[in-house]
């Protein structure tokens, strides 16, 4: 079946019939060799994207979790220029999602560029001068694209290093077809106090379907990449692979936060890593809103000695969804120490996975890792899984895994109705209360976004 | 006030009250009282609107002549109706000035209720920090009760129903709730209190006792009713 048209028909646009700067349907080698050509890129970016691409033809898919055989790799357009992106025009957009922004109260111009009508959003004054002031502390951060053809050397150090394209079938896919996404540098001992936002970078392609992320965070460096929003994100594509590398090095810390609400037709399948030399830490933030999807299990190898790794998760699956979400926490190092914190929603039948994955190999003495799985159920139709596997090759490790599974129970509802609080306004209340141990880390302006966006789920009015 | 005529109820099927009339008159403070199981804490749920009570259709439940039976709890609180709990349940990630803030949503300055609920809690003897901290959740008995109390002041209600809010109290907390109580529930408000303390009843000096056993009303009298009977027992009440 091919569900990208099935979807253009429920909500009834039809698909631009020709790209000027794009690549058409269907992938093959020549349309890779068309993205590095339009691209203009250097020769090794163009083996490595073939490279890829054979691996991807010979890529066999994951034989567990989300059922992914209504994918359609041919009816999907690989490239194409960000003005060629998603609707035409405003009306074109499905219902659900206009009324989404309005009641959440995105501005205008903000709008157009989530909704993929405009290519360009206009925060410019605020990105010059963050631009100007990391320029200034010698920190790098531009496109992907940029990156490639301004810092070759660093980029082909770590690219693909991290993350092979050998992989696994979606690491192989974004490799041979990747197209926007963030480069960041961070020299030695600098702290960017500013989180970085792929926002002001201005240009569609920061929410680009294969994008491409590599940040290096030298020695001693501080850095907090902040990635996506709460408003949902459409695409007539229907699918967003993505790969994100991320290199913490001696006493540097990184956090990424993500907060995605794809649209209900999106396949979301991410393959996130990071690696923590000595006493470096990595802390992933990760809140997976809509789709209809998403795999995605953000890693930390705890390279060197003293190295720490977080995860704080954070999904809601709704109707028809299946956020298929974990985290992987793989101690080389000793005394390396890893923490887990994951909370899923489930309702309207959507089903939410918890995959933990914590490994300790042969010499990590002194390691420790602990993970707490709490998963909310909102109805009898909803459900919710947990699959943890703790292996350790020394007797040392200290790991724990927790797992909880909750019903909002009549008897909190009813407390909270004696003080007036209806049910609607109830169950938003209890779910923030649920979700607040992740919320509390984001910055403030996205936990009370997210914290709306929920009120708006639990009033049933959001798609 | 509050009419309550041939009221009986059940949860799953058993039959827990049966056929109780009273009525509750404004700006009187009321006693109930009765042994374990007499159907105090039913009634009390009843008369907010628990869902999971089946009240019979012969039943009549009004408040200022509002047929109660047709409203949703949220409904009945939304006209002045409150109901403190015997044993709250904790609800993580949510405080109880963020509680009052959505239940009181419009009717209150935000910052007027921030001070007001520092100045309850400094009065009722109680840490600020659990105004901030997830309700109820590691609370001790008297922590919760003094929460309790302080949402009855907030809300400010006309109906204020307490189940056993001395129970899991020391004595000085007993004094300082009913004190606050006292200092704070409005005048014209009909306060009805299921106790077993007389140190409560001595504090609270109601208007009115009533006494329940087996789902029933078995007297109504004065004060020195519920003293007789604290002493003497049930047993001797027909």
């Amino acid at each position: 079946m091919d569900i990208t048209d099935s979807d253009d028909y429920k909500y009834g646009f039809s698909m631009p019939e020709r790209t000027i700067h794009g690549t058409g349907r269907g992938l093959s080698a020549s349309v890779v060799r068309q993205i590095s050509e339009i691209k203009d890129e250097p020769e090794w970016m163009l083996d490595f994207r073939l490279k890829s691409y054979e691996l991807f033809t010979k890529a066999s898919r994951p034989k567990w979790g989300p059922d992914l055989s209504a994918l359609d790799y041919d009816s999907i357009t690989y490239f194409r220029k960000s003005t060629e992106s998603a609707v035409k025009s405003w009306d074109d957009l499905p219902p659900e999602i206009r009324e989404t922004y309005d009641r959440i109260g995105v501005p205008e111009a903000e709008k157009d560029f989530l909704a993929g009508v405009s290519a360009q959003y206009e925060s410019e004054v605020v990105y010059e001068s963050v631009q100007k002031e990391l320029t200034k502390q010698g920190v790098i951060f531009c496109d992907m694209d940029t990156a490639v053809r301004k810092h070759p050397d660093i980029v082909r150090e770590y690219f693909g290093t991290l993350v092979p394209p050998g992989d696994n079938f979606s690491a192989a896919l974004n490799s041979a077809t990747w197209s926007g996404g963030s480069f960041v540098y961070v020299p030695k001992g600098v702290h960017v106090t500013l989180p970085l936002q792929a926002y002001f970078r201005i240009n569609s392609e920061s929410f680009g379907q294969f994008e491409r992320t590599l940040i290096v965070a030298d020695q001693g460096s501080f850095v907090h990449y902040l990635e996506g929003c709460t408003a949902p994100i459409y695409r007539t594509d229907s699918l967003h692979s993505a790969v994100v590398e991320i290199f913490v090095k001696k006493g540097a810390r990184v956090r990424y936060t993500t907060v995605q609400n794809w649209s209900g037709n999106i396949y979301n399948l991410v393959t996130k890593r990071a690696k923590a030399e000595e006493d470096a830490i990595m802390e992933w933030v990760d809140c997976n809103l809509g789709s209809k999807v998403t795999m995605k299990y953000p890693a930390v190898i705890l390279a060197g000695r003293g190295a720490r790794g977080e995860m704080l998760s954070l999904a809601l699956a709704g109707k028809g969804q299946h956020q298929d979400t974990g985290a992987r926490m793989i101690h080389l190092a000793p005394d390396t120490h890893s923490r887990i914190v994951s909370k899923s929603i489930s309702k309207d039948g959507g089903r939410s996975s918890f995959r933990g994955d914590i490994r300790v190999a042969k010499n990590a003495s002194g390691c420790s890792s602990s993970s707490v799985c709490d998963a909310l159920i909102l109805d009898k139709d909803s459900r919710s899984d947990t699959y943890p596997s703790l292996r350790t090759d020394v007797s040392d490790a200290r790991l724990a895994h927790e797992a909880t599974v909750e019903k909002i129970g009549e008897e909190k509802l009813f407390y909270l109705a004696s003080r007036g609080i209806g049910t609607d306004a109830a169950e938003g209340l209890l779910v923030n209360g649920f979700i607040e141990p992740v919320v509390k880390d984001l910055p403030m302006e996205y936990s009370l976004e997210l914290n709306r966006l929920i009120n708006l789920e639990m009033e049933g009015s959001v798609g | 006030m509050l009419s309550i005529k041939n009221l009986s109820a059940a949860i799953s099927d058993k039959e827990i009250l049966l056929g109780i009339t009273l009525d509750f008159e404004p700006g009187k403070t009321y006693v109930v009282l009765g042994p374990n199981g007499s159907g105090k804490s039913t009634l009390a749920a009843t008369i907010m609107g628990r869902p999971d009570i089946a009240v019979t259709d012969a039943s009549e439940l009004a408040w200022n002549g509002e047929n109660l039976k047709a409203l949703s709890a949220d409904k009945r609180a939304r006209l002045g109706i409150f109901l403190s709990f015997q044993s709250p349940l904790p609800i993580p990630g949510v405080s109880v000035e963020e509680l009052l803030r959505c239940a009181l949503d419009g009717e209150k300055d935000l910052v007027a209720l921030h001070k007001e609920l520092r100045g309850f809690a400094k009065e009722i003897g109680l840490d600020e920090e659990f105004l901030s901290r997830s309700i109820h959740d590691g609370f001790s008995g008297g922590e919760r009760k003094k929460v309790e109390a302080i949402q009855a002041a907030a809300l400010a209600p006309s109906l204020a129903i307490f189940d056993e809010i001395d129970t899991g109290t020391d004595t000085d907390a007993v004094k300082r709730i009913a004190e606050f109580l006292s200092a704070h529930l409005p005048q014209e408000a009909t306060k009805i209190f299921i106790t077993h303390s007389p140190k409560l009843i001595e504090l609270l000096r109601p208007d009115s006792v009533v006494i329940l056993k087996e789902g029933r009303v078995v007297a109504e009298g004065g004060r020195d009713l519920a003293v007789k009977t604290i002493k003497e027992g049930f047993e001797g009440i027909k």
